[in-house]
């Protein structure tokens, strides 16, 4: 009599492939054959934070013989909080004051059912959460992980970097004191994801994806540092995705990717100079141009001789009415 | 019937000796059906089935001639096709069969090249495994837990490692 694991190995495959991905973890548990099916599929992709215990699993993972099923590698990151609020006097005079304390207690009392935490204690778990950041950020552990990780998971395809700020504290209403800006803080998960990515770079590894969630905002000035390194590491990406991050156009514009075959862009607001600039420094290199629910400004624009044939082709295309225009969806392939 | 227009039925013969003859059309839902009646030309013998029993390969006829006007299915590797455990209704029915009886239809379907059939078949031992525990898993299907206590301990923790999506 057949059975499920009597079933040849690839047909086995087949049906992992079909289940999500909590009933794949289950499916894994029920015996050997099972587990050697699964693995792939579980593996696809992994996702970290920036947190110790993350980065010593993504060490860990790497040197096990699972890392060679990894394609994408997730980094899902927030805002680092201000080292400053450690200190008790900054805490209590500029982030969240004994007064503000009283008041919140008085109007959230009836909700808090007589459960309400100590100012104190408010307090001592602000300054673990920052203990915690700050012995990642003394020893770059977060740099240590991905360029030590990174060459060993042999066949990744794909980075995904999302600043989703889905930190649980941005909910707090004083939480605006607690962090320090967004760009430097995408600036520190960045650099991480560079430096692995230039690590994997010098061991023979191409990561031919880069896609970047969630970063709206631009600069005030780009470092010199980050343009250097963001150089190295984006030599050999072929394809370019940006959600949500029109931020990081003018970085990507002054860092010609010398590999990009593909560019998307998608689900933000930008102005048409930043994308021109964008297209321009890639004239002749990108060869496919993917724009998804785009909300453009743009400023009176007379495409040049010297223009790509990209972003007249763009330009063309989105003159047609006012002074803002929404881009549903548009592929342009330059010759 | 060695020459002119192929002949509208053919006969196959399944691994315990029966002949079925069957339409033609029907019977090319097969790739490697296909394929041999393309190779061997329309000679008229009747084709050997050698790793498909009667009953089985009755019911992948049956399959066969209600999606006998299906359009050619598309790439396998498709990543949208995943994932989603749907499956038509009539298909639903067809598959309400004994566990033997549906792996059995899965491996004729993957000898014979049916990507279609074999989809289905996927997808609806897909949706017996769906939302059970290992043990629930176990149970359905008799399979042995041929794990330690601490192999299994390993696994729940590398298995933290995977994004839940």
């Amino acid at each position: 009599m057949t059975t499920l694991t009597d079933l040849p190995f690839q047909i086995l495959e087949l049906i992992a492939s079909n289940l999500s991905e909590f009933t794949i973890k289950s499916f894994s548990l029920v015996s050997k054959k099972c587990r050697a099916v699964s693995e792939p599929e579980i593996f696809r992709t992994i996702k970290i934070t920036y947190s110790e215990f993350d980065f010593n699993m993504l060490e860990e993972l790497s040197k096990s013989p699972l890392a060679a099923y990894v394609k994408i590698l997730h980094y899902d990151v927030s805002e680092l909080f201000d080292p400053v609020i450690q200190d008790w006097d900054y805490f209590t005079s500029c982030v969240y004051t004994p007064q503000e304390y009283a008041k919140d207690y008085t109007d959230f009392c009836w909700n808090l059912r007589g459960n309400g935490f100590a100012y104190k204690a408010i307090y001592t778990y602000f300054q673990r959460l920052i203990a915690d950041q700050q012995a990642i950020m003394e020893e770059r552990k977060d740099i240590h992980a991905f360029m030590e990780s990174l060459p060993r998971l042999i066949d990744l395809k794909c980075i995904k970097l999302s600043f989703t700020g889905e930190h649980e504290n941005q909910l707090l209403w004083f939480s605006n004191r607690l962090f320090v800006d967004s760009w430097h803080s995408f600036a520190v998960h960045f650099e991480a994801v560079l430096r692995g990515m230039i690590s994997a770079k010098w061991n023979g590894l191409t990561i031919q994806s880069l896609e970047i969630h969630g970063m709206p905002f631009r600069s005030a000035h780009e470092s010199s540092n980050i343009l250097e390194i963001a150089e190295q590491g984006l030599a050999l990406v072929r394809n370019f995705k940006l959600v949500n991050s029109p931020g990081l156009l003018d970085l990507m514009s002054a860092v010609t990717l010398p590999c990009l075959q593909r560019f998307e862009i998608t689900d933000c607001w930008l102005l048409g100079s930043k994308l021109i600039r964008f297209l321009e420094a890639h004239d002749g290199i990108v060869q496919h141009v993917e724009f998804y629910r785009i909300n453009l400004f743009y400023e009176r624009f007379t495409p040049g001789t010297r223009s790509s044939s990209c972003a007249r082709t763009f330009w063309e295309l989105v003159t047609e009415t006012g002074n803002t225009v929404k881009v549903e969806s548009l592929v342009i392939t330059p010759i | 019937m060695s020459s002119g227009t192929p002949s509208s039925t053919i006969t196959l013969t399944s691994s315990d000796g029966v002949d079925v003859t069957v339409e033609r059309q029907v019977a090319e839902r097969s790739v490697l059906i296909k394929n041999m009646l393309e190779d061997l030309g329309d000679s008229g013998e009747a084709i050997p089935v050698p790793n498909v029993n009667e009953a089985v390969l009755k019911k992948v006829i049956e399959w066969c001639t209600h999606h006998k006007l299906d359009p050619p299915s598309a790439g396998d590797d498709d990543d949208s096709r995943r994932k989603t455990t749907d499956i038509d209704e009539w298909d639903q029915k067809f598959m309400q069969v004994d566990q033997e009886m549906l792996f059995e239809i899965i491996l004729a379907a993957n000898y014979l090249d049916i990507k279609a059939l074999l989809d289905v078949g996927c997808k609806t031992v897909a949706n017996m495994i769906k939302g059970k525990s290992p043990e629930e898993i176990r149970k359905t299907f008799n399979i042995q837990n041929d794990f330690t206590p601490e192999e299994e301990d390993q696994i729940r923790r590398e298995n933290e490692w995977a994004e839940d999506r």
